[in-house]
């Protein structure tokens, strides 16, 4: 967090965040990415779709989801795929901006 | 863990204890090891090496179960389900089949990209993905390969216990019979990483790889099995065409066929000698040194068990078949007919071809297949180049119980050497396994070596302890009778010598025991007309004892009527009848 600097202004986010439920880490990794799309990636655009794999267990099998919370950046490509409560988010970001080819 | 303790509870309140329901691996050496097969609805682990099979041993469970209408998933952490699907067909399993008829599922958990990790996580997407398969096929059985894979991706050995206890409660709540294998990789400290999954499942079966004196052997152990009892040695077992092979041994839990009847030797006198013949089922051994003619007498019976109609396997590490049926034909032993026929099956190979569980396999393939009545092994010396000893050990036990098991006769060559004894093979004690033992060997006497024919040993038999002169002829085997003087065996022209010798004894003999017989037929007689003369004397005395009481009888009468007639007329009434008196 010691370094806010902005990604591009350009790059357009697509996201999915699989959880189980309400457990605990889920709800966290939820939060998490919330903050991270309203704090850190302002003037991108952020499309976050959350599947809860107890709900819909087949779209975590179409992507190999076995590890709750998983999330995945389709795009821009190539996939990132993210596990955990997502509680650094410094990693995220710059996983994010790897791919966003700044 | 509960299933434990209720378990022992009900051992101890004395409540009649239900027995555990079991699911078939499918694989019938390690369901007879299991008595059935896994606890059903519980976790079994498989944990050992790497390349030691546990993958296709969990593979296998669950393809026998698909294959008996039990669908399951099978989930590999460390192979990709391509090639997965690729290795079953090596053993021809066809894994795409059941896939498409929804009886199995492979699911592929391989990701191509990055995985990066931010914070804690769990395994809930494998399980609702499991869960939601399972509703779908119906699965029963579950098999997760790998799961050290699955585990290290935590990165700490706490979390491992903690989501591995997770997963042990959900697989109990799931009640699908479950397997999961876990490669075993000791610590610095020397023990495993994994030891406390030995504690969540219900069963733990260890396999392992070695390589001893060059050759690697695959073994299998059962270390628990909660609420039932199992097999408790070590199994090796191979791979090969249809899974995993393994072959259970135990003397002691077999149940053998008895000892049958006689069978032929193929030799009368020699079936005369072993009292009777071999039996059916046993083992026989040949032993001897080269060239004493243990292929002729093993020829010898395959030819005559042939000859009536009785199936012969006749597994040669020595020579081909071609080469033993022209040897054999120089000494009127003519196995073409047999062979012909079909009643004589040859399987030859050499020794050091392969490990001795694809020739223990090969073998017990080739009698299944042909279903013979009896089973040459020549020689059974030659196993020991099968690897170390201990292995053409291990080698002969199986052999030897598993044809026992199926009442098949097995005749075994046994090379010796001058200085072994005719039960070992290359030092190892092998006579707990064999029932007869004819040992051949060769002799010196009177500036010739001839060959002499022993029966050792014959287990419940009457046997003869004589030594035969043992002759190939271009007629067969011929055997001799001997002579046993003063620990000398006589063959050849001595023999001839002897025979002549004893001839003339022989007639001395009989005219001496004919003589005792005389004698004592004269002795009886005598004895008997001594008898007759005393019995005479006897009723002469009691003849002559009646007379004088008849005397004194009538002496008393005269007395009393004496008295009488002194005393007036008394009291006749106290005077007893003539009649009674002389009575």
């Amino acid at each position: 967090m010691s370094n806010p600097a902005q990604p591009d202004p350009s790059p357009k986010y697509r996201m999915v965040l699989f959880v189980a439920d309400h457990e605990p880490n889920s709800r966290e990794a939820r939060r998490n990415i919330q903050g991270l799309c309203r704090e850190h990636l302002k003037s991108a655009v952020c499309d976050v779709e959350v599947v809860d794999v107890l709900n819909d267990y087949r779209k975590a099998l179409e992507h190999r989801v076995l590890i709750t919370p998983t999330l995945l950046v389709l795009s821009p490509s190539p996939t990132v795929r993210i596990v955990g409560n997502l509680a650094d988010s410094e990693l995220v970001l710059s996983a994010m901006r790897a791919r966003s080819g700044s | 863990m509960t299933g434990k303790s209720l378990r022992q509870k009900d051992a101890r309140t004395g409540v009649t204890p239900k027995p555990l329901s079991k699911a078939a691996v499918g694989n019938p050496g390690l369901d007879q090891i299991l008595l059935g097969g896994l606890p059903r609805g519980r976790t079994t682990l498989f944990s050992g090496g790497p390349g030691c099979g546990k993958s296709l041993l969990a593979l296998e469970f669950v393809l026998r179960g698909a294959e008996a209408g039990e669908p399951g998933i099978f989930v590999p952490f460390e192979e990709r389900a391509e090639a997965v699907r690729a290795n079953a067909l090596t053993l021809g399993w066809d894994l795409e089949a059941l896939e498409r008829e929804r009886r199995l599922f492979i699911l592929d958990t391989h990701i191509d990209h990055e995985t990066l990790v931010s914070g804690s996580f769990d395994f809930k997407g494998l399980l609702a993905i499991i869960e939601g398969v399972a509703r779908d096929i119906g699965s029963k059985r579950l098999a997760l390969d790998a799961i050290d894979v699955l585990l290290r991706f935590l990165g700490d050995p706490g979390r491992e216990r903690e989501q591995l206890f997770a997963l042990s409660d959900w697989l109990l709540d799931r009640a699908m019979t479950s397997v999961l294998t876990v490669k075993r990789s000791a610590d610095q400290d020397g023990t495993s990483r994994y030891e406390f999954l030995d504690y969540l499942a219900d069963c733990v079966i260890h396999l392992d790889q070695r390589v001893t004196d060059q050759v690697t052997t695959r073994r299998l152990r059962v270390l628990k099995y909660r609420g039932s009892d199992y097999g408790r040695n070590e199994y090796p077992f191979v791979t090969a065409a249809g899974g995993l092979r393994i072959i259970p041994v135990s003397s002691a839990e077999l149940r053998h066929k008895e000892l049958g009847g006689p069978v032929s030797s193929g030799q009368a006198d020699l079936d005369e000698v072993l009292g009777g013949g071999y039996l059916r089922a046993s083992c026989a051994m040949i032993a001897g040194a080269s060239g004493t003619g243990k292929t002729t007498l093993t020829s010898t019976f395959a030819r005559a068990a042939a000859a009536r109609g009785e199936k012969v396997l006749l597994i040669s590490f020595e020579e081909s078949i071609e080469a033993i049926c022209g040897t054999m034909l120089s000494s009127g032993i003519d196995l073409r007919p047999g062979l012909e026929a079909g009643m004589i099956r040859p399987l030859t190979t050499m020794p050091e071809a392969m490990g001795v569980e694809q020739h223990l396999l090969r073998i017990l393939d080739a009698i299944d297949e042909f279903g013979p009545e009896h089973m040459i092994v020549d020689a059974v010396s030659a196993t020991n180049r099968m690897g170390s000893g201990q292995s053409a050990f291990e080698f002969l036990v199986r052999l030897v119980n598993s044809c026992r098991e199926r009442g098949i006769t097995m005749i075994f060559a046994n090379q010796t050497f001058e200085e072994s004894r005719p039960l070992e093979i290359a030092g190892q004690q092998i006579s707990s396994l064999v029932d007869t033992i004819v040992h051949l060997r060769y002799v010196e006497s009177g500036g010739e070596t001839n060959r002499v024919l022993a029966i050792i040993k014959s287990r419940g038999r009457q046997h003869s302890n004589q030594i035969r002169e043992f002759r190939i002829t271009d007629r067969g085997v011929e055997l001799a009778r001997i002579y046993t003087g003063e620990g000398e065996v006589l063959t050849g022209a001595a023999r001839q010598e002897k025979e002549v010798r004893d001839a003339i004894q022989l007639r001395r003999i009989e005219a001496l025991i004919e003589a005792k017989r005389r004698e004592i037929e004269h002795r009886a007689a005598e004895s008997k007309a001594e008898a007759a003369r005393r019995m005479a004397a006897v009723t002469q005395a009691e003849i002559e004892l009646r007379e004088m009481e008849m005397e004194w009888n009538k002496a008393r009468e005269s007395q009393d009527a004496r008295v009488r007639l002194r005393a007036g007329e008394a009291d006749s009434s106290l005077v007893p009848p003539p009649d009674q008196v002389e009575n």
